[in-house]
């Protein structure tokens, strides 16, 4: 059904791209040509890194998390290509991902054409607050790191931007995309068939896109208070010509930030940030080995709240420097229904993201998030204190307690760099 | 679900509280003229400095000045106002204001 759509939709993208344009070529021609001549290509290579040593339910370990280069060219006054690599130490290898790979092209004052590979604006987590150095904590809250519920990447083309309102501010993005996919396996006749839901779709398993977008609101004068509500929707996840083509799956999430610096009555500095994540997937039916069907229905959360507290007022420069973080955070997902006849579980479907999983909730996370091996919904605590060492780098300490069957305790240090 | 319900709540009361703390407390050395607001159609014009201090600390800490040249500014720049969505006249302002202080 989309699939008819969506060369209408492109065009329509394209029509009302076309004549800004069109406007801006012929106003500036002549400056364009200047700007892009050899030597105002402007490169710069920055990035993030972290380290440190944990204990989890007991074990230490030391930890080299992530390298992540980052590269960005701005080509005269409109061309900005970004692109990220993610190198991490995973099981006895290294790891070697593309985060993102995309160009901008700025159409005017508030609207900005990108189309590549970009990170979802489906929430604020993802898109704004994942890197070491700006995350507060060491772990990313459940469900918004490695084992994500929702998109976190697109292949797509996007109009993004943002714009005043009056005393108030909005900022806005709207994307078409591959979506995600949903792959179910059947290698082996005798175990019930695996199930997952991947969000990297680089080629397109059916004609199906995902629509989406995010709406972002500052409804204060001084930008302090952002409420962003975003969603997406594919018609169709399944491979195309399969009995799964037209599952769909819809996803919504709504975060919040508050960030308010120097408040004179407590002597510093306060950052809230809270977000809730929710994806549907239409039911389906996988054949198990005995002939039975098994339906699968998916509808998993993930949600945190974030404060933060800086006494950056503080007369002592040590003081001003420490910051305290306190975070709740939850994932519940669909339990694995029985199996009618024998009770057997059969494993549920691993929420859509880029980590591949079997199982729901299982995960095994590159220093991002402690791993759990157990299945189902979990909640944290985690509390924190950071010495700021530089406005992008910090000495992370915390501790964190995950309850699903029974508590895990973690204990982190780590040192996060932005450079 | 009760479990979701709980966490609303949770939420819902530090939202409240944190709120109130930020807004009705007030900013030592308040220079951005937030309580003139919009006098009628006259308008306060908000500086670089200003800008700089509330759109570029909401996500991570606010980048020094001094961190980065001229040109890089310009780049970083342009990153930034793609990934907050953030308007051409906020960008330049802000990074004419990085450009001058670094
Ligand atoms: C909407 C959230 C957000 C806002 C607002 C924001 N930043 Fe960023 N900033 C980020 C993220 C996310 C990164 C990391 C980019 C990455 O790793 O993909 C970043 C990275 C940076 C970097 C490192 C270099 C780079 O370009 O990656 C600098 C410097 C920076 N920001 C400066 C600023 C300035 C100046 C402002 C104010 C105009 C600003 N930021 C506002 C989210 C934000």
């Amino acid at each position: 059904m989309m699939g008819k759509k969506l060369p209408l939709l492109i065009f329509a993208l394209l029509l009302s791209a076309g004549p800004l344009v069109a406007q801006t070529y012929n106003d500036e021609t002549k400056e364009e040509l200047e700007s892009l001549k050899p030597g105002t290509t402007n490169f710069l290579m920055r990035g993030y890194s972290h380290a440190g040593f944990e204990i989890i339910d007991g074990n230490s370990s030391f930890v080299s998390g992530t390298f992540a280069p980052i590269f960005l060219w701005k080509q005269g006054d409109r061309i900005l290509f970004e692109s990220e690599l993610e190198i991490e130490f995973e099981g006895d290898g290294v790891q070697f991902a593309l985060e993102y790979a995309n160009i901008s092209y700025i159409l005017n004052d508030y609207l900005v054409f990108r189309f590549g590979n970009f990170l979802t604006p489906f929430g604020a987590f993802n898109e704004r607050l994942h890197p070491a150095w700006i995350n507060k904590l060491p772990t990313a809250p459940l469900g918004m790191g490695h084992d994500p519920v929702g998109p976190t990447r697109e292949f797509g083309a996007e109009l993004r931007g943002g714009a005043p309102l009056g005393n108030t501010k909005i900022n806005y993005s709207l994307y078409v995309s591959n979506g995600p996919l949903l792959e179910v396996h059947a290698e082996d006749s005798l175990e019930p068939p695996t199930t997952s839901i991947n969000g990297l779709n680089f080629d397109d398993n059916n004609d199906d896109k995902a629509i989406g977008g995010r709406i972002g609101f500052l409804p204060f004068n001084n930008s302090a208070l952002e409420i962003g509500v975003s969603t997406q929707y594919t018609a169709g996840i399944g491979d195309r010509n399969t009995e799964y083509n037209d599952i769909a799956s819809f996803g919504y999430a709504v975060d919040l930030s508050l960030v308010k610096n120097s408040i004179a009555a407590i002597k510093g500095n306060l950052d809230l940030k809270a977000q809730w994540n929710r994806v549907e997937v239409d039911e389906f039916h996988i054949e198990l080995p005995d002939g039975d069907e098994q339906a699968i229905n998916q509808e998993n959360d993930a949600y945190y709240v974030q404060l933060a507290y800086r006494p950056a007022l503080s007369k002592s420069n040590f003081l001003s420097n420490i910051e305290l973080i306190g975070r709740y955070s939850g994932i519940d997902l669909t339990e694995p229904a029985e199996h009618a006849d024998e009770g057997d579980i059969v494993p549920g479907v691993a929420p859509p993201g880029k980590a591949k999983l079997s199982g729901a909730g299982l995960s095994s996370l590159g220093g991002e998030e402690e791993e759990v091996h157990a299945e189902g919904d979990r909640t944290q605590w985690a509390f924190g204190i950071n010495y700021w060492i530089t406005w992008r780098s910090a000495l992370k300490f915390s501790y964190q307690v995950t309850d699903n069957e029974e508590s895990v305790p973690g204990f982190f240090i780590h040192y996060a760099l932005g450079f | 679900m009760k479990r979701t319900n709980l966490f609303k709540l949770t939420l819902i009361l530090v939202v409240a509280i944190t709120t109130f703390i930020a807004f009705g407390c007030g900013t030592s050395k308040e220079t951005s003229g937030d309580d003139l607001g919009d006098l009628g159609s006259f308008k306060v014009e908000k500086s670089g400095a200003v800008l700089w201090g509330e759109n570029c600390a909401r996500c991570h800490n606010a980048p020094d000045p001094t961190a980065f040249s001229d040109t890089q500014w310009e780049a970083i720049g342009t990153h930034m106002r793609v990934r907050a969505g953030l308007t051409a006249e906020e960008t330049n302002k802000i990074v004419t204001f990085l450009q001058q202080s670094n």
